[in-house]
């Protein structure tokens, strides 16, 4: 029996699996546990910080090496991303300590499982193929796991004092990986299927009818709430699950069969976790929006050559620095109304008012036709081109109604009724076709 | 010790303070959003709190575009209703809390929050709003209340996870100040709206709702949301909705949620509301 207290233990990339191993542990966890992570390396401040942030949350010794983090390991878990395997076991070997097992949780083919095992047991390390089964949450460190190669007994044993759930399979090096990868095809191969098909059902407007029709087909699977799922995880995991994909692929044409339908999967694995979106909330709908959304506006430019996410909203200023400079002045103009003496004063006589501000043509005259929408273009912020209103007598809603062309009682029917909606008002391509 | 006891979110929609110094709680158009605080006032009676920090924005009253501050934190003895275009509100004088307040710019300034200190600012429909909803037309507030200014009107704003984390720090404050002091903590703005240009009227309820659910259950995905989601789903000022973070962040991960409002409209926004106590309290 191995004792916990008597282990020493690193992992070699600390993100979703090694934390959710850790917080599962709780109390009960190795004697040291260390880690590195190649985000301490980062050239972004926030990413490093948030790294050593993430070791200080678990309380765990996070290393800036990984000569360091290796030093007196006994048990030593890889987790990074599955491109990323063989480069950590031929790093690790420069550095392992002699008997020290390696425990190979990558998602990774059983041929580059096998170049791995070679890198570590030739530096008198002990490596282990483990395939992690399931998703880490909510299972945490009572993930099912699947290890294979000469050394599973030392594995089990280690594995089981850490309290985690494996299972042996039969076979070399590589016999694990296999399962998963070969479970992968369809679980990856699936999140893509559905993402190109709900996408295409939004941009058709028959998603809901696809979704329905594939519900009484095959009973149960609750595809709406499946999709959304799906799609959480292609947004947030696309780059890592892209990457577990291509060795999916691979694994397939090691055994002799061309694999057309894993590469697809990895590219929209890959084209989507690109994105950076945030998963946002629980539909299956707003994210599969999202994604169509960044889709169908790659780059557009502005005047200074830069581009901004919110530009293709339509009807809308974003008081971005470019506007808030355009429009100091008219803003501060407005700003002044603020006392009762200035808007007597403006009252009294706009044009000479308007001469204390440095305003351009166009905005003066923006100001004197009560051009609101034109004010806005021009820089002018709406809380305060509202100053200007308010002066004028006006309530922020029959401001709002001028803006948006409409008369008075008609915009505050339209707010009684829910006020405008969302949809078809996301993008300016909703709005051209009408 | 101080403590924080209880949270509580709402909208600051300037057409709500025109209603009740008006008068026009009980027209029709008004009764169903002011029937959705009457069971907070009565919550916020007999909570009695010490003191009340109200997180919020100013809209081109105390700050213009002369000194844009992200977070200020108002440390004054005395903040007075400002005249924002259309008069002054009748509504008291807001006294402050100095000794706290200045006890919390220290402890985040040292926590890595930069915050401006302000000790002198009039304040706006942003703070003054929650307050009468919350504690209906008295001669003087009950309690002491340490503003605290957003900047969510020159963008971009602080993003949702900062403001989180603020929260987080003004908790850690309050909880290292010497007196025992009972705190509650307002998050003001939104929900959805956007007063601006051809979109004007723009109100996105199943946003909102999910926005509820999930700052109430899962706080730190509420704080992920990029501003993009805000400005696009919500309408360009509904991403005031980020200075709800700040009051989430403040309580405990698991909340009991004690009472939610939602309607739609006031004016040109949804009015949305929630009162939040720690689970374990």
């Amino acid at each position: 029996m191995i004792a916990l207290q008597n282990i020493d233990l690193a992992f070699i990339g600390f993100g979703e699996a090694a934390s959710a191993f850790v917080r599962g542990w709780g109390a009960a966890r190795p004697r040291h546990v260390l880690a590195y992570d190649v985000k301490v390396d980062s050239g972004s401040d926030a990413v490093r910080a948030a790294k050593w942030q993430d070791y200080r949350r678990l309380q765990i010794d996070g290393c800036e090496s990984l000569a360091k983090a290796l030093a007196g390991s006994g048990v030593i878990f890889s987790l990074v991303t599955a491109d990323q395997a063989l480069t950590a076991a031929r790093q690790a070997a420069a550095h392992i300590e002699p008997g020290a097992l390696y425990l190979d949780g990558n998602s990774c083919s059983p041929g580059t499982k096998q170049q791995a095992s070679e890198l570590i047991e030739r530096a008198a390390g002990r490596y282990v193929d483990v395939a992690i089964m399931a998703p880490v949450h909510p299972a945490l460190h009572r993930v099912p796991l699947l290890v294979s190669g000469p050394r599973t007994e030392s594995a089990l044993g280690v594995l089981g004092a850490l309290n985690m759930c494996a299972a042996v399979v039969d076979g070399p090096v590589g016999a694990a990986s296999s399962v998963k990868m070969v479970r992968s095809i369809l679980v990856k191969g699936l999140e893509a299927l559905v993402a190109e098909c709900v996408l295409a059902g939004r941009r058709a407007g028959v998603d809901e009818r696809v979704l329905d029709s594939l519900e009484a087909t095959f009973p149960g699977f609750q595809w709406k709430e499946r999709a959304a799922y799906m799609l959480e995880r292609i947004i947030v995991h696309g780059v890592r699950r892209a990457a577990e994909m291509r060795e999916v692929a691979r694994t397939v044409e090691e055994l002799g069969l061309p694999a057309p339908m894993s590469h697809a999967a990895a590219q929209w694995q890959a084209k989507v976790g690109q994105m950076g979106l945030a998963a946002g909330s629980g539909d299956y709908r707003t994210r599969a929006d999202a994604i169509s959304r960044t889709l169908s506006t790659p780059g557009r430019e502005t005047e200074g050559g830069a581009t901004n996410d919110y530009d293709d909203i339509p009807g809308t200023y974003v008081f971005d620095a470019e506007h808030s400079r355009k429009g100091y002045e008219l803003n501060m103009f407005c700003m002044s109304l603020n006392h009762e003496s200035n808007r007597q004063a403006f009252r009294a006589d706009e044009v000479s008012y308007l001469q204390r501000f440095a305003l351009s043509e166009e905005q003066r005259a923006a100001v004197v036709r009560r051009d609101w929408n034109e004010m806005l273009r021009l820089g002018g912020n709406i809380y305060y081109t509202a100053k200007l209103a308010a002066a004028d007598g006006l309530t922020f809603q029959d401001l709002a109604a001028k803006m948006t062309g409409m008369e008075r009682e008609e915009y505050r029917k339209m707010m009684l009724a829910g006020g405008r909606p969302i949809a078809g008002n996301r993008s300016k391509s909703e709005w051209h076709h009408g | 010790m101080g403590k924080i006891v209880a949270g509580v979110a709402t909208s600051h929609v300037p057409a709500i303070g025109v209603a009740m110094d008006q008068g026009k709680v009980d027209e029709p158009y008004w009764r169903p959003v002011f029937r959705g605080y009457e069971k907070s006032r009565l919550w916020m009676a007999a909570l009695r709190p010490d003191v009340a920090i109200v997180v919020y924005n100013d809209h081109a009253t105390a700050f213009s575009l002369e000194v844009i501050p992200t977070f200020a934190l108002g440390c004054a003895a005395e903040f007075l209703p400002a005249d924002e275009g259309w008069g002054r509100r009748p509504v008291p004088p807001v006294q402050g809390h100095p000794e706290l307040a200045w006890h919390m710019a220290q402890s985040l300034i040292l926590d890595e929050f930069d915050i401006t200190i302000v000790n002198k600012m009039e304040v706006d429909h942003g703070l003054t709003v929650p307050l009468s909803l919350l504690f209906g037309q008295p001669h003087s507030w009950p309690c002491p209340v340490i503003p605290l200014c957003v900047n969510v009107v020159q963008y971009p704003p602080p993003t949702g996870h900062r403001c989180f984390q603020l929260g987080k720090a003004i908790r850690k404050a309050v909880e290292c100040f010497p007196q025992g002091l009972r705190v509650v903590i307002f998050g003001t703005g939104g929900m959805s709206h956007q007063l601006q240009a051809e979109r004007a009227g723009l109100i996105n309820s199943e946003f909102d709702r999910r926005f509820l659910d999930t700052l109430v259950e899962d706080p730190s995905a509420a704080a992920a949301l990029p501003h993009i989601e805000y400005l696009r789903e919500a309408g360009s000022e509904g991403i005031e909705l980020v200075m709800w973070l700040v009051m989430r962040g403040a309580l405990d991960g698991h909340v009991r949620e004690v009472h939610r409002h939602y309607h739609v409209p006031a004016s040109n926004t949804a009015v949305g509301h929630l009162v939040l106590e720690n689970a374990t309290t």
